[in-house]
């Protein structure tokens, strides 16, 4: 009987497994189905977004790139046992709250409907985590600082200091550095948009705890992408990497 | 009439042995009346007469009859019996005279009707042969002249102690037996505690007195509902749900419809619990959760609402002592990668008062995170190998932890830590855990509820999983979201489905299921817990409850309640390096405070040679010290007894310390109430007085038959006894039988025609 009930409950295993197959990048395109067989799954918010330089949606920038490098480096840095393939969710989607990382690029274009900020309130008041990158300068700031405000009217943007638990949790990472995106390095810079210093930011919780970590006039998302092009700096990859090492582990256990 | 024809008491013949005082021999009796009816017969069958065979037959048997009576006359027979030597015995009478005997029953107390008894019943039929003693018991025995008066009424029953009192001080005079009127009600302690009652009863018997009871009063009391019994933790931890378990004795339907328990903290009402009553009359017990949060002493009061017939109201209230302790429970945590559910449980507990939570979390193959810990040396190198490191800590949970993460010492110990530390062990699942992390080969395994097994599949798998409380589960102060079952299956039910989940096997026979997971098909354990050695093991066959938290709306708090209970029962069932105790909580009308306690090393061996001090505060402040002796014949324990004479609440503070160095300190209080104990239990207590006389000899009497006792007493001759030789050979029975025979023979004659 044991057996039967263990060759049932196997089968079932397998055909879940056989999802996680099906739910392989497709390309360009969302994946059509994303079922999760690991511990940590990188999640990918969908956002209504653009700007005026005619990029397209902001969401999809260094995607899928981005993290398909980053899963590998926390794979092999962390026994994190992480899904090599990212997620997609969107704010208005249950199965968002099946991710308690969530990624978010480009914010300074992010644009938030009432009930898209509800549930992304609700889904950081559950426990959820919420990382965003790679949005410069004071116009994108004021974007993004808005959409915050919608979501936590009476909670502050702090900025972090050097001996946040979040800079410490695996890496002790006490030099932090600026953290450029490829373009303007090919232009022989590490800031964009006017942003020339980057800063840490960060919104708790009630008990203290970071629920969104803000990483602004930087671009970790380059550096994870671009960790195998010669031309991008080693330096700030490895610094990149870091730094998500260490928000991922905060993340699983604060 | 048996007295009449045979000149003595039908006991005397039961009792007594026949004799013969002539002195002649008996075989001569038997000889010569066998001559004189063989004379008899020659004379009759010689003369021929006209009777018939049977006839003459009969007229022989008749005068053979006669000869042989007037034979046995002359051999003058007699009775040896024993007799009690008029006046030199005593029988003492008792009556109970203690508060509840006050009670009134249709115009007349239970006093007053036993004092009746003993006096009009009872007290003249012994006057002539015995020497009676008067005496009266509620807490002590007093004796007097006679039952003209009686004492004031006592607040305590001891009629246990008082009579072994009374056996004693008659060791040295003859006690014929001892009357006792009685309800029954006994709230000494001597019946108490389970050794000293079979003491009791064997010093009792060995005294070879009956004791004859009387039973007063009614056997149920329809009119009356009291709370017998209160059963609940006397100390926990802030934040935790405790459940009193309350029985209630009622008269039935007739007289309410719902037993309403209320219990108050002070005088603020706290819980409230209702149930209907069973038509017949007797005892329900209910079931009351208290939550309390505030560090402290808590009083509480459960009062069950009387009813208008209901007239002794005092029984219908009992107070318990809840001591809130500010002390948190140690729990450590090993987790062997990064995990959601480690991050939603520390969260769960991050705030709760009972339980400091440590974690040590391995987040690279050469690190490890730790968190809630009070050096930066503390557990660096991962899991304990010590005792004194891992002892230090209630409860362990072990996460995806691999079984070749940890030593052969370290499995050892963490094997001990449950076994003879008396810790508990809670395993969560995960792919690199239990049968798939190949833990089947560990020590540990042995003390798992569940069995575990190589497997060639892996166990776990990120599957969806329904939960359901069994029937135990329904009933745990882990799996409570509500006290209503009812409500607390809907919670349940309508919980998300786990992230993942683990299939065990066999579920081993001591172990108890709280909760089952549903797959497609089939339901498997999920929480299971058994007793293992002095400890406890739980296995939590997933690691997907952070689904709850994640897919309920962020004030649903189900997932933080869980764990909370969980981690605050699985840390409270572990044992403590000192457990104190005193013999109860509530002194009614009783002084004497029995205080004990166990003293365990860091290595939870017995600490035989500590030295233990007990602070007694008393209700006006003042304070006494005194020492807790060690039990020779039982290595780390302590105990003493001290007297707590004022009414309220003392406050006793225990010191363990072993050279000058303390090992640990409590803290119990007791509460002292006088004129309380004779409330309750006030139906008599028939099973008490039945057993008294049954071993002593004795029997048990209702007022209605009572009268018969002096009877009794006279016919079991117990004390000073004379032998007595009693001649029958006057008795009435042998000149009614020679003259009903010879008047027999000459009617016979008469009709046969031959006078």
């Amino acid at each position: 009987m044991i057996h039967r009930i263990l060759a049932l409950f196997l089968a079932l295993t397998g055909v879940a497994a056989a999802q996680t197959t099906a739910a392989s990048d497709t390309g360009r395109g969302k994946p059509l189905e994303y079922s999760n067989q690991h511990e940590f799954a990188f999640a990918r918010l969908v956002y209504n977004g653009s700007d005026s330089d005619g990029w397209g949606p902001r969401w999809q920038v260094d995607w899928p790139e981005a993290e398909n490098h980053l899963l590998a480096g926390l794979s092999r840095l962390t026994r994190v046992d992480a899904n090599s393939d990212g997620a997609l969710v969107q704010l208005s989607d249950d199965t968002i709250f099946d991710y308690p990382w969530l990624y978010a690029v480009e914010v300074g274009a992010l644009r938030l409907s009432e009930y898209e900020a509800s549930r992304l309130r609700e889904y950081l008041l559950r426990g959820g985590f919420l990382m965003v990158d790679d949005f410069h300068g004071p116009y994108q700031w004021d974007n993004f600082a808005y959409s915050m405000r919608q979501v936590f009217p009476q909670r502050r943007i702090e900025e972090l200091s050097d001996d946040d638990e979040i800079f410490h949790v695996l890496y002790d990472i006490n030099e932090r550095t600026q953290i450029p995106g490829l373009r303007p390095l090919r232009e022989g810079r590490t800031w964009e948009r006017g942003g020339n210093v980057p800063h840490w930011r960060g919104i708790r919780d009630d008990n203290n705890r970071l629920m969104v970590a803000i990483n602004f006039n930087m671009d970790l998302g380059d550096a994870w992408e671009h960790a195998d092009w010669a031309e991008y700096p080693q330096p700030y990859s490895a610094m990149a990497y870091r730094f998500a090492v260490n928000y991922v582990i905060y993340s699983m256990t604060h | 009439m048996f007295e009449r024809l045979f000149k003595y008491p039908e006991s005397d013949f039961d009792a007594g042995a026949l004799t013969f005082t002539s002195g002649y021999p008996v075989w001569l009796l038997v000889v010569l009346a066998a001559l004189v009816a063989l004379v008899l017969a020659f004379s009759l069958f010689r003369q021929r007469s006209h009777l018939s065979t049977g006839r003459l037959t009969t007229i022989w048997a008749l005068q053979s009859a006669v000869a042989a009576l007037l034979l046995l006359l002359i051999w003058q027979p007699s009775l040896d019996v024993k007799t009690l030597r008029s006046g030199e015995n005593a029988v003492a009478l008792v009556v109970d005279n203690s508060a509840s005997m006050s009670y009134v029953h249709e115009n007349e107390s239970r006093l007053q009707k036993a004092l009746s008894v003993l006096q009009q019943d009872i007290s003249p039929g012994l006057a002539n042969t015995f020497a009676i003693q008067y005496a009266t018991v509620g807490e002590q025995l007093q004796l007097t002249d006679d039952l003209s008066t009686v004492p004031a009424p006592e607040f305590r029953t001891n009629i246990t102690g008082t009579l072994l009192e009374i056996l004693d001080q008659a060791r040295a005079e003859p006690l014929a037996a001892v009357v006792i009127a009685s309800d029954g009600s006994d709230n000494s302690e001597t019946l108490d505690s389970t050794g000293a009652q079979q003491e009791f009863w064997d010093q009792l018997a060995a005294f070879n007195v009956p004791v004859h009871t009387i039973g007063i009063g009614r056997e149920v009391l329809p009119e009356d509902m009291e709370i017998t019994n209160v059963e609940m933790a006397a100390t926990t931890l802030p934040g935790s749900l405790e459940r009193a378990t309350v029985t209630v004795r009622h008269g039935g339907r007739s007289q309410t419809e719902t037993a309403r328990i209320k219990v108050y903290a002070g005088e603020n009402l706290i819980a409230l619990q209702e149930q209907p009553l069973p038509e017949e009359p007797g005892e329900i017990t209910l079931s009351i959760d208290i939550n309390v949060n505030e560090v402290g002493l808590k009083v509480l009061r459960f009062e069950a609402e009387p009813s208008a017939e209901d007239t002794i109201t005092r029984n219908n209230s009992r107070s318990r002592l809840l001591q809130v302790e500010e002390k948190q429970r140690k729990i450590l945590y090993f987790e062997g990668e990064p995990r959601w559910e480690y991050k939603f449980i520390r969260r769960a507990v991050g705030n709760s008062k009972g339980v400091s939570l440590v974690t040590i979390l391995r987040t690279t193959p050469n690190k490890f995170y730790r968190q809630g810990i009070s050096s930066p040396e503390q557990h660096a190198n991962g899991f304990p190998v010590t005792k004194a490191e891992l002892y230090a800590y209630d409860a362990v949970i072990i996460g995806n932890v691999d079984a070749i993460s940890l030593n052969s010492i370290q499995h050892q110990l963490l094997h001990d830590f449950v076994s003879e530390r008396g810790g508990a062990l809670l395993m969560l699942a995960g792919n690199n855990t239990l049968s798939d992390g190949g833990w089947y080969n560990s020590p540990v395994a042995t003390a798992l509820p569940v069995e575990l097994r190589p497997t060639t599949r892996p166990t776990y798998a990120r599957i969806r999983a329904k939960v359901s409380l069994t029937a135990n589960g329904q009933y745990s102060a882990i799996t409570r979201f509500d006290p209503d079952p009812d409500v607390n299956q809907e919670l349940w039910s309508e919980l998300p489905e786990l992230a993942d989940f683990q299939l065990t096997t066999n579920i081993k026979p001591g172990a108890t299921t709280l909760l089952e997971a549903q797959i497609p098909g089939s339901k498997h354990p999920l929480l299971a817990f058994q007793p293992y050695g002095k400890g406890k093991t739980y296995l939590l066959a997933s690691s997907g409850t952070w689904r709850w938290q994640m897919q309920l709306p962020h004030a649903d708090q189900r997932h933080e309640i869980f764990w909370q209970q969980l981690l605050q029962t699985i840390a409270a069932s572990a044992t403590e390096r000192m457990t104190i105790a005193t013999d109860r909580q509530i002194y009614s009308d009783n002084p004497v405070v029995k205080i004990s306690a166990n003293l365990l090393s860091d290595e939870f061996e017995p600490v035989a040679s500590g030295e233990i001090t007990a602070l007694l505060t008393a209700p006006d402040g003042s304070e006494q010290t005194v020492t807790l002796l060690a039990n020779p014949e039982n290595a780390g324990e302590f105990a003493t007894q001290v007297e707590a004479p004022d009414t309220g609440s003392w406050q006793i503070d225990i010191n363990a310390s072993k050279e000058d160095q303390p090992i640990a300190t409590a803290t119990r209080w007791i509460n002292r109430e006088d004129g309380s104990a004779e409330s309750y239990a006030l139906a008599q207590n028939a099973a008490l007085l039945n057993r008294i006389s049954n071993t002593t000899g004795g029997q048990y009497w209702s007022t209605a038959n009572a009268a018969q006792i002096p009877a009794a007493i006279r016919e079991a001759r117990n004390g000073l006894v004379q032998l007595q030789t009693l001649p029958l050979w006057n008795m009435p029975l042998f000149f009614l039988l020679i003259l009903g025979l010879k008047l027999l023979e000459w009617v016979l004659r008469m009709i046969w025609g031959r006078l």
